[in-house]
């Protein structure tokens, strides 16, 4: 066995949780004055060690943390979200009304009427006012005779 | 003997497998578990790097809530201890950073927790000028800890207050064992140096 004692760099290998080397690892396993200076290095950093906490502090992070993982806060999400839904139909209901209500200014009979009457006198101009048709489709012109300039 | 061990290792394994995979499909229970078997380690780790009380809650609930949510993204790569400590360390980071906080292992063990380490010793140890001197040199500790650069402490706190071996500290920091030693050295060095000086 060495007679030396460890040196500053080997004890803060060894206090470092690293292996030594053979010989310095047999001194150090039965040298008392080694083994002081860890000792004290060791206590003093357990004394230095916040305190543990309670079990029930513990719990109630945890459980707190489950809850809002596991969604245990849902059930008051989905009841806030459907009455946010009723109060939007509720609001959405006039306005529906409004739409499926026939419209009173118009008579779908008299439309149709007049639509048919155009029609049955000039099917183009029906559709598009005279002045394009005009350019379109020159009244007496040839209609083959080219495209738009 | 070694193979005793080995399987005993692998059941361990299957079992925290087991956990995991049952808590990824929203098992309330295993989730449960799983925390419970990390928590006092989560605790450690933000009690001696976070310095305000409300801090350590905060963050403490935070890893958890994270480590849930984020059980798909583990997806068994490494240790899960490494794993939820590496979230721990990135989150008192984060409210180190935003409080811009110097850290540090607090002088006073707060009441509302159990015995601190001091008192336990006061009342194994009959000799009150012993006490007196590991009070001292446990004082010294959390001052040279708070006065380490940032990598050095967390990987000091890591090892001495949390109790993770090397392996499982350069997992949780995502740095090679080669740098811990490195850091660790420097710190130990600096730290046993005060504790010498109040213990000769
Ligand atoms: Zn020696």
């Amino acid at each position: 066995m060495s007679e030396r004692h460890l040196t500053d760099e080997e004890l803060d290998r060894w206090l470092s949780g690293e292996e030594l080397d053979q010989e310095v690892a047999e001194h150090a396993a039965t040298c008392l004055l080694c083994w002081h200076r860890r000792a004290n290095f060791l206590g003093a950093v357990a004394a230095a060690r916040a305190a543990e906490p309670e079990a029930a502090t513990l719990e109630r992070w945890r459980e707190t943390a489950l809850e809002r993982w596991s969604g245990g806060s849902a059930p008051r999400h989905r009841w806030w979200l459907a009455a946010a839904a009723v109060l939007f139909l509720v609001a959405l209901l006039p306005v529906v009304a409004h739409l499926r209500a026939p419209r009173a200014d118009l008579d779908a009979e008299t439309v149709v009427q007049e639509v048919d009457t155009l029609l049955a006198s000039d099917p183009l101009t029906a559709l598009a006012p005279e002045e394009l048709l005009e350019t379109v489709v020159p009244a007496g012109g040839n209609a083959t005779g080219g495209g738009v300039s | 003997m070694a193979t005793l061990a080995r399987r005993d290792r692998q059941v361990g394994e299957e079992t925290e497998g087991a956990l995991l995979a049952a808590a990824l499909g929203g098992d309330r229970a295993a989730a449960q578990e799983l925390l419970l078997r990390h928590q006092l380690l989560v605790y450690r780790v933000c009690r001696n790097l976070l310095p305000r009380d409300q801090d350590v809650e905060a963050v403490v609930q935070e890893t958890f809530l994270r480590a849930l949510k984020k059980l798909h993204a583990f997806a068994g790569a490494g240790s899960f201890q490494s794993w939820i400590v590496a979230i721990a360390v990135n989150l008192c980071r984060d409210r180190l950073r935003r409080r811009r906080l110097v850290p540090f292992v607090p002088l006073e063990t707060p009441d509302e927790d159990g015995p601190d380490p001091i008192s336990r010793l006061e009342a194994r140890s009959p000799d009150p000028e012993r006490v007196a001197m590991v009070r001292q040199a446990a004082s010294l500790v959390r001052r040279e800890v708070q006065r380490l650069p940032s990598r050095q402490r967390e990987v000091f706190t890591l090892r001495f207050f949390a109790d993770l071996g090397l392996e499982d500290i350069a997992a949780a920091l995502g740095v090679d064992v080669g740098t811990v030693k490195t850091h660790l050295h420097r710190a130990v060095h600096r730290v046993r140096a005060a504790v010498e000086e109040a213990m000769p």
